[in-house]
């Protein structure tokens, strides 16, 4: 495989992360535009811990994870009581305050006679951790494609259960859902937990992919384009905002037929997914049929 | 025999409109009460108040002694009220079986969000699917709500109700919107499934349901409880029959 090739996978499969995020939030009812604060916490998380605290790489990417996790909980405890465009502005408000805060956030210590860490707005660097451990670019893509696969595994394993059911009554009717004994601000807290540790995830992929993270990359626009990546893939099955990634990445960035008119063109397919499939290309209807098929 | 349901000067305004005024109303274990009275006159409220969706602004429910009032829906619903709704409550999303389900959540353990068994779904399933055949869905049991007639959609509520096992239902207009033959199918559907075993209060306007149901009746007009006693004696009733039918004794 060509470099090319592997970083345009590695970039479908790290997007992913992030719009599996969007997603699980989409599911519960709740329209985030602010999953890249997850992902900032994720990447910087992961990146202190191997890179200034020198930890092993996996767990440093579990406290990215535990970090995700952990603040998206904190989060969603105020903004549950937030609904629709409030909600949506809640997340926008906490991702830009993140990121300003990232800006200004400087933990700097001597490793091996170099100072390595967060240095506010001129970003962190020397997140080397695949580097050093001499992992190409083809291994790495193998792993975030795994550890993607963890996490289909994990939402397979909710769907299984009764925790994809719950989210989507709540999702839909969380007034009914009370009223069946559900507790609603359990779901939510949880669905946010959820999301946030999956976008923690990618965002620790991510840092030791690109070894350098700073907090410009983390604004509005990664998570405008992950929450468009569920709706347009769909609500039905995990492969909804997966897809998603495919059409935008795959198609559109990478193909030099679009290149320079990729916004215009993913506008303009959002809107008519919109309006055609309002619950995206892989709905709930698609879901309904296919397990029905499964069973037959 | 202690009340399996005790109301003592329930009241909840809403602006300045006083739905429920002071209304006590007692119901005995395994009991039937038909609620009836003109539009607007606080019936679905009391349902409000009951499964939790309004605080009341005072008074008392005793559910098997315990005061409810003010409860938040999840835990008075976990007490053992399921109700229906007057203008149905589907997930229209979700399939039959899913919307059937979702009454059985709560019961179970934190576990299980991640992990049934194959022994434990194939149990629920079955449980379930008998539930559905009852009312003649199982075979739409993974079609979405929306495919359903009124009736049957009215049936998925009543199995929904059931599959949560309650011990008091609250059923608003189970037969709104319906013909007379339908009527007849949904009261013995309810006289069937739903009464044995359980406290039931019946909402509706359709007499036929009410006097084929129930053996009490008790009558709201403007928030207040204007009567209340066994069925012929309450339709008889002078009072009664100005307020809601609006035919004066002559
Ligand atoms: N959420 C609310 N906000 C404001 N007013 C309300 C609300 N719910 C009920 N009301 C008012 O309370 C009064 C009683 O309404 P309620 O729905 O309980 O009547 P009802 O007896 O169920 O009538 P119907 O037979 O038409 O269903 C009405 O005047 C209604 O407008
Ligand atoms: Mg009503």
């Amino acid at each position: 495989m060509d470099s090319y090739t592997i970083s345009v996978l590695s970039n479908i499969g790290l997007f992913s992360f992030l719009a599996i995020s969007a997603w699980i939030l989409l599911i519960a009812g709740e329209i985030s535009f602010g999953q890249q604060a997850y992902f900032a916490l994720g990447a910087y998380g992961a990146g202190i811990a191997t890179a200034v605290w020198q930890w092993p790489f996996a767990l440093g990417l579990g406290f990215g994870i535990v970090l995700g996790a952990g603040i998206g909980a904190l989060v969603a405890w105020p903004a549950m009581r937030l609904t629709g465009v409030h909600f949506a502005i809640a997340t926008l408000a906490f991702a830009e305050f993140l990121r300003s805060g990232l800006n200004i956030f400087r933990y700097r210590r001597e490793v091996g006679g170099y100072l390595t860490g967060p240095d506010g707005a001129n970003g962190f660097r020397d997140i080397r951790w695949a580097y050093e451990a001499g992992v190409e670019p083809l291994g790495y893509l193998i792993l975030i494609g795994g550890c993607l696969l963890s996490v289909i595994a994990l939402v397979a394993c909710l769907a299984r259960g009764r925790g994809m059911a719950l989210l989507r009554i709540v999702g839909e009717d969380p007034i009914l859902a009370a009223m069946q004994g559900i507790s609603v601000a359990r779901v939510r807290i949880g669905a946010a937990a959820l999301a946030g540790g999956v976008a923690g995830f990618g965002g620790g992929l991510y840092a030791h992919m690109a070894t350098y993270v700073e907090p410009a990359q983390f604004g509005v626009m990664p998570g405008v384009h992950a929450l468009a990546y569920g709706l347009i893939g769909g609500l039905g099955t995990v492969f909804g905002p997966i897809l998603g990634v495919l059409v935008d990445i795959g198609a559109l960035e990478s193909l030099r037929v679009f290149s320079g008119y990729r916004m215009i063109v993913f506008g303009g397919l959002v809107a008519l997914v919109l309006i055609v499939r309002p619950r995206g290309l892989l709905d709930e209807a698609a879901l309904r049929r296919g397990l029905a098929w499964l069973r037959r | 025999m202690a009340a399996a349901l005790e109301i003592s000067g329930l009241t909840r305004r809403f602006g300045g409109v006083t739905a429920l005024a002071g209304v006590d109303l007692s119901l005995l274990p395994g009991e039937v009460l038909g609620l009836i009275g003109p539009n607007g006159s606080g019936k679905t409220s009391l349902f409000n108040v009951l499964s939790g969706h309004y605080a009341p602004d005072a008074g008392a429910v005793r559910l098997d002694g315990r005061d409810i009032a003010g409860w938040a829906p999840r835990r008075i619903a976990r007490a053992g009220v399921t109700r229906s709704f007057q203008n149905l409550r589907l997930l229209k999303r979700l399939s039959l079986y899913e919307n059937l389900r979702a009454a059985t959540h709560s019961a179970a353990s934190g576990r299980e969000l991640f992990w049934q068994s194959r022994a434990a779904k194939r149990r629920e399933r079955s449980q379930l699917m008998d539930l559905l055949a009852l009312f003649g869905l199982e075979d739409k049991a993974d079609d979405a709500p929306g495919a359903l007639t009124l009736v049957e959609m009215r049936q998925l509520e009543i199995a929904r109700l059931l599959a949560a096992r309650p011990r008091l239902v609250l059923l608003d207009e189970p037969a709104a919107g319906m013909t007379p033959a339908e009527t007849a199918r949904i009261s013995r559907i309810i006289a069937e499934h739903v009464l044995p075993g359980r406290s039931v209060i019946v909402i509706e306007h359709k007499m036929p349901l009410i006097t084929a149901l129930c053996r009490r009746i008790a009558v709201l007009q403007a928030g207040v409880k204007i009567a209340d006693g066994p069925a012929r004696a309450v339709l008889d009733d002078p009072l009664v029959r100005q307020s809601y039918f609006g035919s004066r004794p002559c």
